[in-house]
């Protein structure tokens, strides 16, 4: 019986013969381990640009979106919980869908790129490198909407068929990390910091949960960090929790808490701090740091106005402004 | 005598001769559909949901044989 230790992530699971490992979808069978989801997405979907959310990449594209199950975390309050806290075996739903199929299906539906995203997709992680592979020699481009639980080697090895992510930062906070997520604070931030130096453009995601992680101490230690460590151009994401799966004891995040938490990280220095799950324009608006002009207004994941010159630049100053844009 | 085949029906027809070509049409569009469908499933056996299509399993990358202490 040969037992084989995943090196993907940083949980290095030790997987007897016929086991899973913690994610539950990659699987010692005779001492091989299997990616069993490889080509069997069970969520496949077409979404705005701005749901994953990216809102400085291509601002109003449509996105290929698909995941399938499994999961290297285990967050109380996942909202895919019925995706990614499953094996592939338990699905209702399983496509059966190849690289090639998946980048011809993004082509028919005029996709411009391709989100690995739902569940996390480090988890399918061969799924996504192959199917980025050719979607980059077919001219879209490639997003992962990650937790960024992952080994630094295998991360850097996808980087070459990425472009942009958005990775969540779930709180500042070790001890948050081993409670709410069963994982760890530091490869987080060890893995957001390769991102950068890989030149995939990064936005992140920081989940507001009430008591839990809004403390504006917390938030403005983990706004510096971004300052510093990723750059004071790279967009943050306050959003607003509501009640799911296992913590269901606690109230959505109150909009004053989001608002609160936007201003403490643009006072430390970072220029594109954003607030979603609200309803309500100006915490999703894109203004240009300088001197206020109106870029992008968006209402929910529709973009409503874009103001940008072709190439992103302020219509009234003419800076440049940090993203994706053609 | 067999008075049923003498039968008429209200329009003045025998019913008998009207069984006997509902029949031959009958086992004539059967074996042509039934002929159309052994030629469809020669062409492509592998059509429809009862037959799935292979897919082996992929191995991972970034695994190695766990090493036993002692």
């Amino acid at each position: 019986m040969t037992a084989v230790t995943c090196e993907l992530c940083p949980r290095a699971c030790v997987i007897p013969e016929g086991a899973a490992g913690d994610c539950r979808v990659r699987v010692n069978l005779g001492g091989k381990l299997r990616a069993t989801t490889y080509g069997r997405p069970s969520a496949v979907h077409i979404d705005p640009m701005e749901k994953k959310p990216l809102y400085h990449f291509h601002p109003g594209a449509l996105i290929f979106s698909l995941a399938t199950a499994g999961c290297n975390l285990h967050c109380l309050n996942c909202q895919n919980w019925q995706l990614s806290q499953r094996g592939g075996e338990e699905m209702e739903q399983i496509y059966r869908a190849e690289p090639a199929e998946v980048v011809a299906a993004a082509q028919a539906e005029r996709c411009r790129a391709i989100a690995y995203t739902y569940s996390d997709p480090i988890v399918f992680y061969e799924y996504v490198e192959d199917t980025a592979t050719l979607a980059r020699a077919a001219g879209l481009t490639n997003v992962f909407v990650t937790a960024a639980y992952i080994n630094r080697e295998p991360l850097r090895r996808l980087c070459r068929v990425l472009d942009a992510t958005n990775a969540d930062l779930k709180a500042f906070d070790d001890g948050f990390y081993r409670r709410v997520n069963g994982g760890t604070l530091k490869p987080v931030l060890d893995a957001l910091v390769t991102f950068r130096q890989e030149g995939v453009w990064v936005e992140v995601t920081n989940l507001v949960i009430p008591t839990l992680n809004d403390d504006l101490a917390m938030i403005r230690r983990m706004s510096r960090w971004i300052a510093a460590e990723m750059g004071v151009d790279t967009p943050l994401h306050f959003s607003r929790f509501t009640p799911q799966y296992r913590m269901r004891n606690l109230p959505p995040t109150p909009t004053q808490t989001l608002e609160r938490a936007r201003n403490e990280a643009r006072d430390v220095g970072l220029r594109y701090v954003y607030i979603g799950n609200v309803l309500g324009d100006e915490g999703s608006t894109t203004r240009c740091p300088r001197d206020g002009t109106l870029h992008i207004r968006r209402s929910g994941f529709v973009l409503t106005e874009n103001h940008l010159t072709p190439d992103g630049r302020c219509p009234t100053c003419n800076d440049k402004i940090p993203g994706v844009w053609s | 005598m067999n008075e049923r085949r003498n039968e008429l029906d209200s329009s003045g027809q025998h019913l008998y001769r009207r069984r006997r070509f509902l029949g031959i049409f009958g086992s004539l569009l059967g074996g042509l559909l039934g002929g159309l469908w052994a030629l469809a499933a020669k062409a492509d056996p592998g059509a429809g949901p009862a037959a799935p299509r292979e897919l082996p399993l992929k191995e991972a990358d970034f695994y190695r044989p766990h090493d036993l202490a002692g």
